[in-house]
């Protein structure tokens, strides 16, 4: 009988296995096995290859010519080795991963956009992904230099601070037979949509005002869409049209888009304002007309108001595709939500592992945070008791994040 | 006579005669989840023993067993029990017979016992050549360099 040779496997069932692994990291380790098992399976998608290694930051006025890195950072929850038998369960590790501007590996907040660790600190062979699950949570894209922890650098005109989330996705439009295009997607200071093709050379800021500013963009089924703060959500379509995907809510301050369970989930942030501070800008005033985010002295001055804001509490939605509508969620059962700057995702509470799900994980701002605090600065919003409570008092959800498990070998 | 067949029509057996010879005798209803077999039997109503020559005996025990009991339970036990080489003929089996379920558990399966681990390490148990040029290999290399990184050197 045949002795198994596993490179001449169908090439329909090398592609269906590859179709099952469980993110790109895998994917591409599949592709390196051979050359039948590479041609089996379609290579991961990668936007950064059609894109410019640099961009520049969207502005009204075309004139700026400073351009910064995009970084595509990845989340993955990492599950201790199996065969390591301890009296108590080992918890696994939420990170998230991606290169520095110097090219070096680096492990970041999984919720904003500050660093935690430089991975090559430690020896990497405590680090064997051979013996670890990874799970890919999500991944992020990031345009910019990045500060420190320390507040104080992060308002120098240099940083990428006003720089909203962006997203990627593929251009159907001018995709040929060969030939990949990708568009980004992110949101314009004054909070209209602005769109980076394959070949452009600058942001082109979508002409439509929206009756309320979009406080959030993401991909949903391949499809980009945007909310505005008032819950109004659209999908741009190749041609950049914008069709109404839900109606608005109204209700609270900011909105946000998160997938969960392969629905799309509408997040509503009411926050309270507990200070302001004033900051130089380094745009043209015609950038931030019409945001919410400044208020204006005179003319010429050369700085704004920028309003500290506090997550007061949290509504969640589901979509109602047919009769466009979001239908509010009273329990969002074993599930919990993940809100970071950049990146949105959704995890199984059973996975994390937490007792209870039906709550929702997030990050305050920068603005006006104590320079001297420590913490990651994430809080936790329950929604049974709609009470918002510090990572810190939920030691067995803190441990997720940091320090590091004792089964890494990295504390 | 054609009282009986009316009868027997909902538990007609099946024969199938498995590569080496080994004989099944399966439920009609059974069969038919084997594709390749239906089509068999759409094409000669009247046959009674089906030859199946690319799965062995063994294999198509396993694979008529599965068709019985699958269930979400069943299947994520099932392919536990089998070595790489079982997986695998069970997989040409399941594709010859066009079983998709069954298909799709041993891809899932097969998938989760490669995820994470080296392709050196995944030539090695399954017995593949690298057969990638030195400069195809550096390319691969670079494009996710720290995705070789955190990978053992076995």
């Amino acid at each position: 009988m045949l002795i198994a040779d596993w490179s001449k496997l169908p090439k329909e069932l090398l592609q269906i296995i590859s179709e099952k692994l469980n993110c790109e990291f895998n994917e591409l380790r599949f592709r390196s096995v051979c050359s039948s098992w590479r041609s089996s399976s379609i290579p991961p998608k990668n936007h950064l290859l059609n894109l410019p290694s640099k961009f520049p930051y969207p502005s009204k006025n075309n004139n700026n010519t400073s351009t910064y890195p995009i970084f595509k950072r990845t989340i993955f929850l990492i599950n201790p080795p199996p065969n390591q038998q301890q009296q108590q369960t080992l918890n696994p590790w939420l990170i998230k991963i991606g290169l520095d501007s110097r090219g070096r590996t680096s492990l970041w907040n999984p919720l904003s956009r500050d660093k935690q660790l430089r991975l090559r600190f430690q020896l990497p062979h405590y680090f064997d992904f051979n013996q670890l699950s990874l799970f890919k949570l999500g991944h992020e894209f990031v345009i910019g230099d990045f500060p420190s922890v320390y507040p104080n650098e992060s308002y120098s005109t240099e940083n990428s601070h006003f720089m909203k989330k962006v997203v990627a996705y593929d251009d159907t439009l001018n995709s040929g037979n060969d030939r990949s295009c990708s568009v980004l997607l992110t949101i314009h200071i004054s909070g209209k949509l602005a769109i980076f093709r394959s070949g452009d050379q600058q942001w082109m800021i979508m002409p439509e005002m929206p009756p309320n500013p979009y406080t959030d963009v993401c991909v949903f089924n391949g499809r980009p869409i945007a909310v505005d703060s008032a819950g109004r959500t659209v999908v741009v379509g190749s041609d950049l049209s914008l069709d109404l995907v839900a109606e608005a809510v109204f209700g609270g301050d900011t909105k946000y888009l998160v997938e969960s369970d392969g629905e799309l989930l509408l997040v509503d942030k009411y926050s309270n304002r507990v200070g302001q501070f004033r900051q130089f800008r380094q745009f043209e005033r015609s950038d931030y007309e019409q945001s919410d985010l400044f208020s204006f002295g005179a003319d010429d001055e050369r700085d704004y108001v920028i309003g500290i804001e506090r997550a007061v509490r949290f509504d969640v939605f589901r979509l109602d595709e047919n009769d466009k509508k979001w239908v509010k969620l009273t329990n969002l059962g074993d599930r919990v939500l993940f809100l970071g700057k950049d990146c949105a995702f959704s995890v199984k509470a059973s996975n994390l592992p937490m007792a209870n799900g039906n709550c929702l994980i997030f990050r305050d701002d920068d603005y006006g945070r104590d320079l001297h605090s420590t913490g990651l600065g994430i809080d936790v919003f329950c929604l049974d008791k709609q009470q918002i409570l510090p990572l810190s008092s939920l030691p067995r959800c803190s441990n997720l994040f940091w320090p590091p498990p004792q089964w890494t070998g990295l504390d | 006579m054609a009282e009986e067949k009316s009868q027997a029509s909902s538990s007609k057996m099946l024969t199938l005669k498995a590569s080496d010879g080994v004989l099944f005798e399966v439920e009609l209803n059974i069969a038919k989840e084997m594709k390749t077999v239906q089509a068999y039997i759409d094409d000669c109503e009247d046959i009674e023993t089906i030859p199946i020559p690319n799965v062995l005996g063994k294999h198509l025990a396993i694979v008529i067993e599965y068709i019985k009991k699958t269930n979400e339970e069943y299947d994520a036990e099932f392919e536990k029990q089998w070595n790489m080489d079982d997986l695998q003929l069970l997989l040409l089996a399941a594709n010859y017979l066009n079983i998709s379920g069954l298909q799709e558990c041993l891809c899932k399966a097969i998938a989760k016992r490669i995820e994470n681990k080296s392709p050196e390490y995944v030539r090695k148990v399954f017995n593949i050549e690298n057969d990638h040029s030195p400069e195809e290999e550096a390319k691969l290399r670079k494009e996710y360099k720290w995705a070789f990184e955190g990978v053992d050197k076995d």
